[in-house]
């Protein structure tokens, strides 16, 4: 593989191309869903291609291929010189990279156990497990189990001398239970929504994941949710569980501090951003219990690799510090615009599509200072616990969002109360994150793994982490007007 | 192109190397795909890519492996990981026969000028959208793709199925300031496309909107654009069209069958012969597709399946298999339609005394509450405040949180003309929609910094 994104480079060098890198990639996923008891899908597909990037005279171009002869690698270079020419052709700035040396090098992500070597039977009798000891619960409608395994073998060369191998295995998975009664459905999930918890591990992850031990609180959490009070409507102070935080994290801090988001070139899909590059170092974008940061160097997270998908190491940078917006994710190409250097976040779904800037782990800092969670919600007097995310979405601006989640529980008083079903809240970026005021201490941090990230057109897909505790926002309005 | 004579006699080959019953899936994929902003293109792509799928079936068990490439000793060893996959899985009781051959209705599929139509050829579509927003110093941006798939289907009991797929789709956005404006098309044929009345569409929706107003959030009537309704009738495919949430009771369909559940203005339909839903004829599994009403006159209908899930619900299949990636997914349509009305949107716009015109929505999500059809999202690129029937002047984004079930029963008119709005699924479908007035519509906030 590496000879022939060796090939691609070389024969672009000498056709006197400004720059071109190629990846070769081989990736393999291995899924499995059953649903109550029933096996409703196993699969596991193998893709193999090449991805080349050319930048002629100021202008890009990108082709793919997953044919993989020789003749077929240099007919997919020379297309994408002929479509960077074809970008020349509407080009208003040129494009300029940063200056970085050029690094050479092997990675591969931790691992203990093989899942593409475990028995099939043995992945299949854990969610199995799972399901029947959640679908045993009275009420429980529908129990399902899914774990995925996805291994990627990476080759990086590039035109400056970058020569890279990486290793990449990401292994997740999940459970949940649904119940249903007179049009009323409620689900509960362990240990997150959406395809559960994820990790850059083997199959020790999912052991860890302790589906089957969880399998009867999901249940059980399904059915007292068709009990449970509707969420009410009003400000409360809210206490968001780290794997809801996670999502608000992704969607109101990773996604707008994207630059090549901020500098528009997203607008055709998911929109652009409110942290523009005249508000850097300027904007307060949360109170001072808010730092954020992004970190690809953390050990077994999702968003953690050797180097990104141009060759720039990985890192660790600040985003938010003390509530001011100090850092954009970047790419060489968008740096150079800002007169920076990359921090290393560009990265491609697969060989057939090109990098585009892709959050790492972009993480809250614990407050070594802050309440556990316990005391926390003793220190709130009224208030709601909500947790595990059940809908999102947020405006083109990535200002004003609204977030379901699964469950929720009423504070009074210092004290969880009554189940609440259906909770909803919707709040404004800079106003929510201004309204923090308290962040837990590292008992309750830990890194999410989120895998399936979409952005970009064609759409790609990223498998990126969050790292978080709990923390409270105050004065938040939640729930629906009747 | 590989051709049909190609890919076909590969999966033939492969198929007699199966130990038991398989049915093998190629996506041949040839896609250009350009992409500006800030009024130059900064995105420029092509991908090849040949990926077959084989779904092996050792009596009632399945298993499902693919590859890239037609190379015959990988395609073998796919298979062979398929077989091993359902040899270790558990039966699933009740999996019907793989279906033999079928015969399928000619369908408009494949145009060779948008399979054709090269990276300089979307240059220069895109070049008049670039320069009006810079003559009118505003900003563009959007897409041009081009291209085209190949789809074939073969099994051990003698299917054949296969259908070249072109396709292309542009979207022109330009925004000035807090105003922009949205223009979009997606067709088989790239002579369907036309890259500067987009832009001046784009342009013209930009320029009404800068004139500004303020608005509070509330309940409006609203008149829905095509875009808009394509937006929220995509989510309301996932929550409520196929198997997986009709069985789950998640589909707001799910219990009503034959039960008035709307007005009888609406009716919505999957048709994969619609060449306004970039039909095609046959689902993933080569099963021919049959018109399926999902709310017919405002009653409602069950959803689609394909041969599993139709054994599991003692019905037949409807020809709605997915593809073998998201066959856990159950079934699902691609090729939706909304029947129209007899208005148009210039009608519409001039029965309102007050209330709000929606270009397009973003960021829809509805699983807040599917068995009501809640949906929540934004409006972008063009929302507009309407007063005695004219449009006066440019709205904030807002965001809206509604039951569609509820807006279904409050249809004030739907406009004869329907436009195809893009799926994500790319080549295998579309969304064919009218534009809709809507009685009552509650809008929950709107946006801005604090």
């Amino acid at each position: 593989m590496k000879e022939l994104a060796q090939l691609a480079v070389e024969h672009l060098q000498k056709a006197g191309v400004g720059y071109a890198d190629a990846r070769c990639v081989a990736q393999r996923k291995e899924r499995i869903d059953v649903k109550d008891e029933k096996v409703e899908g196993v699969s596991d597909r193998s893709s193999k291609g090449i991805g080349i990037r050319v930048l002629e005279k100021g202008a890009w171009g990108f082709a793919s291929t997953s044919e993989l002869g020789s003749d077929n690698v240099i007919a997919c270079a020379d297309r994408a010189l002929e479509i960077a020419k074809a970008s020349a052709a509407a080009m208003v700035d040129p494009v300029e990279l940063d200056e970085r040396p050029a690094q050479q090098g092997n990675w591969q992500s931790p691992r203990t156990i093989d899942p593409f070597e475990t028995p099939l039977e043995k992945k299949i009798e854990l969610l199995f497990e799972a399901c029947r000891i959640a679908g045993a619960q009275k009420g429980v409608t529908t129990s399902k189990g899914n774990i995925m395994f996805i291994g990627e073998d990476k080759y990086f060369v590039d035109t400056e001398g970058a020569d890279l191998h990486q290793d990449i295995l990401h292994s997740g998975g999940g459970i949940e239970a649904l119940a249903e009664r007179d049009g009323d459905v409620q689900k509960y999930s362990h240990p997150n929504s959406h395809r559960g918890d994820w990790a850059a591990a083997g199959f020790e992850w999912i052991e860890k994941l302790a589906l089957v031990e969880n399998a009867e609180k999901a249940g059980r959490g399904a059915v007292d949710l068709l009990d449970a009070m509707e969420c009410p409507h009003g400000e409360y102070d809210l206490i968001i569980a780290g794997p809801q935080l996670a999502l608000q994290i992704h969607e109101s801090c990773g996604h707008p501090t994207e630059l090549d988001r901020a500098l528009g070139t997203e607008i055709s899909l998911a929109g652009g951003s409110f942290m523009t590059p005249d508000r850097l170092g300027k904007l307060q974008y949360g109170s001072e219990k808010v730092n954020l940061y992004g970190d690809a160097t953390i050990e077994g997270a999702l968003g953690t690799f050797g180097w990104d998908d141009e060759g720039v190491p990985a890192q660790r940078f600040d985003i938010v510090r003390e509530g001011l917006f100090v850092g954009y994710q970047m790419s060489r190409e968008t740096a150079k615009a800002l007169s920076k250097n990359s921090n290393g976040t560009m990265r491609a779904d697969g060989w057939a599509r090109t990098p585009l800037i892709r959050m790492t782990n972009i993480n809250l800092a614990y407050d070594p200072d802050g309440p556990t969670l316990e005391e926390l919600i003793a220190d709130t007097k009224r208030g709601l616990y909500v947790d595990i995310n059940k809908s999102w979405s947020i405006d083109d601006l990535r200002l004003n969002f609204s977030f379901g989640c699964e469950y929720a529980r009423l504070i009074e008083n210092g004290k969880m109360t009554a189940l609440v079903k259906n909770p909803v809240y919707t709040a404004l970026t800079p106003k929510f994150w201004g309204s923090c005021d308290a962040v837990c201490n590292a008992d309750s941090w830990k890194v999410w793994g989120v895998p399936n990230c979409g952005k970009g057109q064609p759409m790609q897909t990223a498998r990126v982490a969050h790292g978080c505790g709990a923390a409270r926002f105050r004065g938040i309005q939640v729930g629906r007007k009747k | 192109m590989i051709g049909e004579d190609k890919i076909i006699s590969s999966l033939e080959s492969l198929l007699r190397e199966a130990k038991h019953e398989a049915t093998a899936v190629c996506n041949a994929s040839f896609s250009g795909l350009t992409r500006f902003a800030n009024n130059t293109i900064h995105q420029n792509l092509h991908t090849e890519s040949v990926s077959v799928s084989i779904r092996a079936k050792i009596g009632e068990r399945i298993g499902i492996a693919a590859t890239t490439g037609l190379d015959s000793a990988q395609l073998k060893d796919t298979l062979r990981r398929a077989e091993a996959i359902a040899q270790a899985g558990p039966p699933l009781p009740g999996l019907p026969d793989l279906p033999g051959s079928q015969s399928y209705a000619a369908v408009p599929t494949y145009f060779q000028d948008t399979a054709s139509f090269g990276p300089m050829d979307r240059a220069k579509h895109v070049k008049p959208i670039l320069n009006m927003a810079k003559t009118n110093k505003a900003v563009a941006s959007g897409l041009l793709s081009s291209g085209y798939s190949e789809l074939a289907i073969a099994n051990t009991s003698g299917l054949r199925a296969y259908a070249p797929l072109s396709g292309a789709e542009l979207m022109a956005i330009i925004g000035d300031g807090p105003s922009s404006g949205y223009a979009a098309a997606v067709t088989r044929n790239i002579g369907d496309i036309d890259g500067e009345a987009a832009g001046r569409r784009a342009l013209m929706k930009c320029i009404q909107g800068k004139r500004r107003a303020e608005i509070e959030p509330g309940d409006y009537e609203v008149v829905l654009e095509h875009a808009a309704v394509g937006d929220a009738l995509e989510w309301l495919n996932y929550i409520a069209f196929g198997s997986k949430p009709y069985e789950e009771g998640q589909s707001f369909l799910y219990g009503k069958d034959g039960e008035k559940i709307a007005g009888e203005n609406i009716t919505i339909r999957d048709d994969g012969y619609d060449t306004g839903s970039l039909g095609i004829p046959f689902d993933f599994e080569g099963m021919p597709k049959t018109k399926h009403d999902f709310v017919k006159n405002g009653v409602a209908g069950s959803c689609v399946h394909d041969t599993v899930s139709a054994a599991r619900n003692n019905a037949q299949s409807t020809g709605h298999a997915p593809p073998p990636e998201e066959a856990s997914g159950g079934s699902m349509p691609m090729n939706l339609v909304m029947e129209g009305g007899d208005s148009n949107l210039d009608g519409m716009i001039s029965s309102v005394e007050r209330g709000i015109l929606v270009t397009r929505f973003h960021y829809i999500n509805g699983l807040i509450d599917t068995p009501r059809a809640v949906l929540t999202g934004m409006t972008r690129d063009g929302t507009f405040l309407i007063e005695k029937g004219k449009i006066t002047s440019g709205l904030p984004n807002m965001r809206f949180m509604q039951s569609f079930v509820e807006v279904f029963n409050n249809v004030k008119r739907l406009s004869a003309d329907k436009k195809s709005c893009a799926a994500w699924w790319g080549h295998t479908g579309a969304y064919f929609v009218p534009a809709m007035h809507v009685g009552k519509f509650r809008f929950i906030g709107v946006q801005k910094e604090g």
